[in-house]
C-alpha cells in the first residue's frame, strides 16, 4: 500500500484561491467531490477546523498537512490543493504555505493514518518532490509526483490487522474493544 | 485455501450484526444479554424441535414397526435392541458425542475448555437421543437438551467470536435454555445452569442465564403443545409433623441416589472392561435387558410422565412401585451404562416418585393422622433422588416448586432435598456427572479454582501510580516520555483526569526515532479510544477474563461516575496472578 492510493485523481486542486487558512480550507472541501469518502463533508470541515485551532498544521518549507481523525470518513483520504501565491497558515518559519494535504480517516484505522501522515511529511520533505508538485502542469503531473512514493505504508503489524478483518475485541498491543 | 460463500455469509452477517453493536456502543453486559436473548430463542426452537424427534422414534418404533410384523405381544422385548441398531452407526462415527450423559460433557466444556463445543454435538446428540428415547430406552430428554442448548450457547459464542468467562456463561444460557424448555420450569433451568453447569453462582452470568431461560420457555409454551411437559398436581402439607416423615424421605433418597450413580457407573465399567463385541454394538446388549424389564414392567420404558402421575396419584400398590424402583434403576444403568444416549434427570425423578410413593404408603400406615395421603411424598421424592443425584439442592427445590406451582411444597422440598443431598454426599464423594468425569480422570473441582478469583476485587490489587498524560502533548513529549517511563502504556487524559485513551510503546515505535510527526501529531491522536478497561469493584476473575482477551499486560482501573471514566490506578497481569498464588495457598492451608 502506498501514499498515491489515497489521493483520488478527483481530490487535486491546482489553484486555491483564499489567501487565509481557515477560509482555505473551507474553499478546499467545497471544491471536491467526497461521496464515497465522507459521510457528511460539513461536519468533517468543522471537525478539521476544531483540529487546526488547537495548533497549525503548517510543517514549514511551504507545507502543510491540515489532518483530522474524524467517524464521517469513511476511510482514510487525502486532498491535495497548491496555491500559486501562498496561504497564510501561520507556520513555525512565518512563510506563506504552497502546499496543502489535507488527510481524513476514521478513529479505527488509526495506526494506518499515522503511517499515511508520517510517509507525507517524509515524502514533502525531499525538495524534488515539493518542486516538482508546485511545477505540474496539470492533475496526472501530480498524481505521478505523488506516486514516486514508493515506501510501503503497511507496517507488519498493520499487514496482518488489514489482513484478517479486525476482530472486535481483540487488536492486537492496544487493547482496543469494540 | 479459498474460503466458501458459506464462510463469506456467516462473515458478512457477523460483521453486519457486530457493526450494529458497536454503533450503539453495547456495554459488555448489554452486549450479552443480547445475545443471551438469541440463545434462548435458538435453545427454545431447538427443544421443540428435539421434542418432536423424540415422537417421530416414537411413533416409528412402537407404531410403524409393530404394524409391519403384525403386533406380536412380544415385540416389545426387541423394540429397544432394534433401536440400538440405528445407534451403533452414530457411536460408530462419533464415539464421544454419541455417547452417555450429555451434562458431564457439557460440564467439562466450561472448565476445562473455555466453553467450546463442537457444533456436530447438537446435531448427534439430538439424533441418538431421539433413537435411543424413541425406541423405549430407558433414560430422560433432559440431559441431552441441556447439552444441545449448551451447544446452541457455545456456537452463537464461536459465531460472535467471544472467549473466556462470557463464552461459559453463554454455554450456561444455552443449558438453562433446554431444561427451562423441556420443563417448562425457567427458574430451575437458572438454578440448574448456574450450581452444576458453570459451578459457581456470579452476579455477571445471573442475568444472561435468566433471560436465556425466560425467552425459552416462553417460545416452547408458545409452541408445545400443552401438556407435553410434566405438570404436576398442586400439593398440601396436613401436619407440620409430616416434616419429620419427610427428613426419612430425604434419607432414603440420598441412599436411592448413591444406588444409582453405583449401579449406573458399575454397568458402565461392567460394558467397558468384559462385553464381547465392540463399543458401538454394546446398546443392543443393553436394549435387550431393557426389553425385558419393559415386557413385565412397560412403565420403565422411554421418558413419558404417565408412571410418575399415577406414582403420584396413587395408582401403583406398594409392591409395585418396589418393582418399578429397582427395574428403573436396572434399565436405566442398562441404557445408558451399555452407551444409549440419554440423561439422568427423568429417571431420578422417576425414582424419587416411586420411593416417595412407597415410603409414603408405609408413612401412612403407621400414622394415619398424620400422614393421610402417599401422593405427596412421591412428589417430594422425585425432588430429592434428583437434587442428592446431581448434588444441586437448590435446583432440585426450584424444580419441584415450579412443577407443583404450590409455595406449600416448599418447606418439605427443602428438607428431603437437602438431606439426600447431604446422605449422598456422605456415601460418595461425587454426583452422578462428576462421577462420570472422575472416571475419566478429570477433577472438575479443580477446574473451577478459578473461583478463588471471584471473591477478591480490584479494589484490593491495583496500583495507584498510572503514567498518565494531557491528551494535547505534543508527539515528541510523548515519545520521549515513552522512551524513559517504565511501563509499555501511557494513558491520556482531559482537563478533568477522565479516561481518553491509551497509548502502547508498541504502536509507535516505528517512528520512534524520527521527528517528523513533531507539531503535527499529539498524544490524542495516537491513543486507543476504545480502551477495555476495569472498574473497582469488579473481581478479579472477570479482569482475569478481560487479560485473557486481549493482548495488555495492564489495563486501567476507572471509577464511573455519572458517565465520566475517572482514571484511578492500573492492575497488572502479573500482579494478579500473585494474589491468585497467594489465595489458593492460604485456602490450601486453612483446608489441610
Amino acid at each position: 500500500m502506498q501514499l498515491g492510493q489515497f489521493l483520488d485523481k478527483k481530490h487535486v486542486i491546482l489553484d486555491i484561491q483564499k489567501l487565509e487558512r481557515f477560509d482555505c480550507l473551507e474553499e478546499i472541501l467545497e471544491r471536491v467531490a467526497t461521496d464515497g469518502y465522507l459521510r457528511n463533508k460539513m461536519k468533517a470541515l468543522d471537525e478539521l477546523l476544531e483540529r487546526e485551532q488547537l495548533a497549525s498544521t503548517a510543517i514549514g518549507g511551504g507545507m502543510a498537512i491540515p489532518h483530522v481523525f474524524t467517524d464521517e470518513a469513511r476511510r482514510p483520504l487525502m486532498i491535495m490543493a497548491r496555491s500559486k501565491e501562498g496561504v497564510a497558515f501561520e507556520s513555525l518559519d512565518g512563510k506563506p504555505v504552497h502546499v496543502i494535504f489535507v488527510a481524513m480517516a476514521p478513529r479505527k484505522d488509526k495506526d494506518l493514518f499515522i503511517n499515511i501522515l508520517y510517509h507525507l511529511v517524509r515524502f514533502l520533505k525531499v525538495k524534488e518532490n515539493f518542486q516538482d508538485i508546485m511545477e505540474a502542469k496539470d492533475v496526472d503531473g501530480v498524481l505521478k509526483v505523488v506516486a514516486r512514493a514508493k515506501d510501503n505504508l503497511l507496517s507488519e503489524k498493520l499487514k496482518r490487522l488489514v489482513k484478517d478483518e479486525v476482530h472486535p475485541y481483540r487488536v492486537p498491543g492496544t487493547g482496543v474493544s469494540g | 485455501m479459498k474460503p466458501s460463500t458459506k464462510d463469506g455469509i456467516v462473515r458478512s452477517l457477523r460483521n453486519q450484526l457486530l457493526g450494529f453493536f458497536r454503533r450503539y456502543k453495547l456495554s459488555d453486559q448489554t452486549f450479552l444479554i443480547v445475545v443471551a436473548v438469541i440463545v434462548g430463542f435458538l435453545g427454545g426452537l431447538g427443544s421443540i424441535f428435539f421434542e418432536k424427534l423424540i415422537e417421530l422414534g416414537q411413533h416409528f418404533f412402537f407404531e410403524i414397526v409393530p404394524h409391519i410384523v403384525g403386533n406380536p405381544k412380544w415385540l416389545i422385548i426387541l423394540i429397544p435392541a432394534f433401536g440400538a441398531v440405528f445407534l451403533a452407526p452414530l457411536i460408530y462415527f462419533f464415539p464421544v458425542e454419541a455417547k452417555s450423559d450429555g451434562v458431564p460433557a457439557t460440564m467439562e466444556a466450561v472448565a476445562l475448555k473455555g466453553g467450546i463445543i463442537k457444533v456436530r454435538t447438537f446435531s448427534t446428540r439430538m439424533l441418538a437421543s431421539a433413537i435411543t428415547l424413541g425406541s423405549g430406552g430407558s433414560a430422560g430428554k433432559e440431559g441431552p437438551i441441556i447439552q444441545i442448548g449448551a451447544s446452541i450457547g457455545s456456537a452463537v459464542g464461536q459465531f460472535f467470536k467471544v472467549s473466556g468467562e462470557r463464552m461459559r456463561v453463554l454455554v450456561g444460557c444455552g443449558a438453562a435454555a433446554g431444561l427451562a424448555a423441556i420443563f417448562n420450569a425457567p427458574i430451575a433451568g437458572v438454578l440448574f445452569a448456574l450450581e452444576v453447569v458453570l459451578g459457581e453462582f456470579s452476579v455477571h452470568s445471573f442475568s444472561p442465564i435468566v433471560i436465556s431461560s425466560v425467552v425459552a420457555t416462553a417460545v416452547s409454551r408458545a409452541w408445545l403443545v400443552e401438556g407435553a411437559a410434566l405438570k404436576l398436581p398442586p400439593y398440601t402439607l396436613f401436619s407440620y409433623w409430616e416434616i419429620g416423615f419427610y427428613a426419612l424421605l430425604g434419607i432414603a433418597a440420598g441412599v436411592v441416589s448413591v444406588s444409582f450413580t453405583k449401579a449406573l457407573h458399575g454397568v458402565e465399567k461392567l460394558f467397558h472392561r468384559h462385553a464381547p463385541i465392540k463399543t458401538h454394538w454394546q446398546p443392543i446388549l443393553g436394549g435387550l435387558v431393557v426389553g425385558m424389564i419393559g415386557f413385565f414392567f412397560p412403565q420403565i420404558l422411554g421418558c413419558a410422565y404417565t408412571p410418575i402421575l399415577e406414582a403420584i396419584q396413587g395408582n401403583f400398590l406398594w409392591n409395585t412401585l418396589l418393582a418399578l424402583l429397582i427395574l428403573k434403576i436396572i434399565a436405566t444403568a442398562f441404557t445408558l451404562g451399555s452407551g444409549g444416549s440419554g440423561g439422568i434427570l427423568y429417571p431420578c425423578l422417576f425414582m424419587g416418585a416411586t420411593l416417595g410413593g412407597i415410603l409414603g404408603f408405609a408413612f401412612n400406615l403407621l400414622a394415619p393422622g398424620i400422614a393421610p395421603a402417599a401422593g405427596g411424598y412421591a412428589l417430594v421424592g422425585m425432588g430429592a433422588v434428583l437434587g442428592a443425584a446431581v448434588q444441586a439442592p437448590m435446583a432440585a427445590i426450584m424444580m419441584g416448586f415450579e412443577l407443583t406451582g404450590s409455595y406449600a411444597v416448599i418447606l418439605p422440598l427443602m428438607t428431603s432435598c437437602v438431606l439426600a443431598t447431604v446422605v449422598h454426599r456422605r456415601l460418595m464423594r461425587h454426583s452422578i456427572y462428576t462421577q462420570a468425569l472422575v472416571d475419566r480422570g478429570i477433577d472438575i473441582s479443580a477446574a473451577r479454582e478459578m473461583g478463588v478469583l471471584t471473591t477478591l476485587t480490584v479494589a484490593d490489587v491495583m496500583s495507584r501510580e498510572v503514567p498518565k498524560i494531557p491528551s494535547n502533548m505534543p508527539y515528541n513529549e510523548v515519545v520521549q516520555l515513552c522512551l524513559k517511563g517504565q511501563g509499555n502504556y501511557l494513558y491520556t487524559t482531559d482537563e478533568e483526569d477522565n479516561l481518553e485513551g491509551v497509548i502502547s510503546f508498541q504502536d509507535i515505535k516505528e517512528f520512534i526515532y524520527d521527528d517528523q510527526l513533531n507539531g503535527l501529531v499529539f498524544a490524542r491522536d495516537m491513543a486507543n479510544r476504545d480502551v477495555v478497561y476495569v472498574t473497582p469493584d469488579e473481581t478479579l476473575a472477570s479482569s482475569l477474563n478481560k487479560f485473557s482477551y486481549i493482548d495488555m499486560e495492564e489495563l486501567p482501573v476507572v471509577g464511573s461516575v455519572d458517565g465520566f471514566r475517572r482514571l484511578l490506578g492500573i492492575i497488572t497481569r502479573s500482579e494478579l496472578m500473585k494474589i491468585y498464588r497467594k489465595e489458593m495457598l492460604r485456602r490450601v492451608m486453612i483446608e489441610s
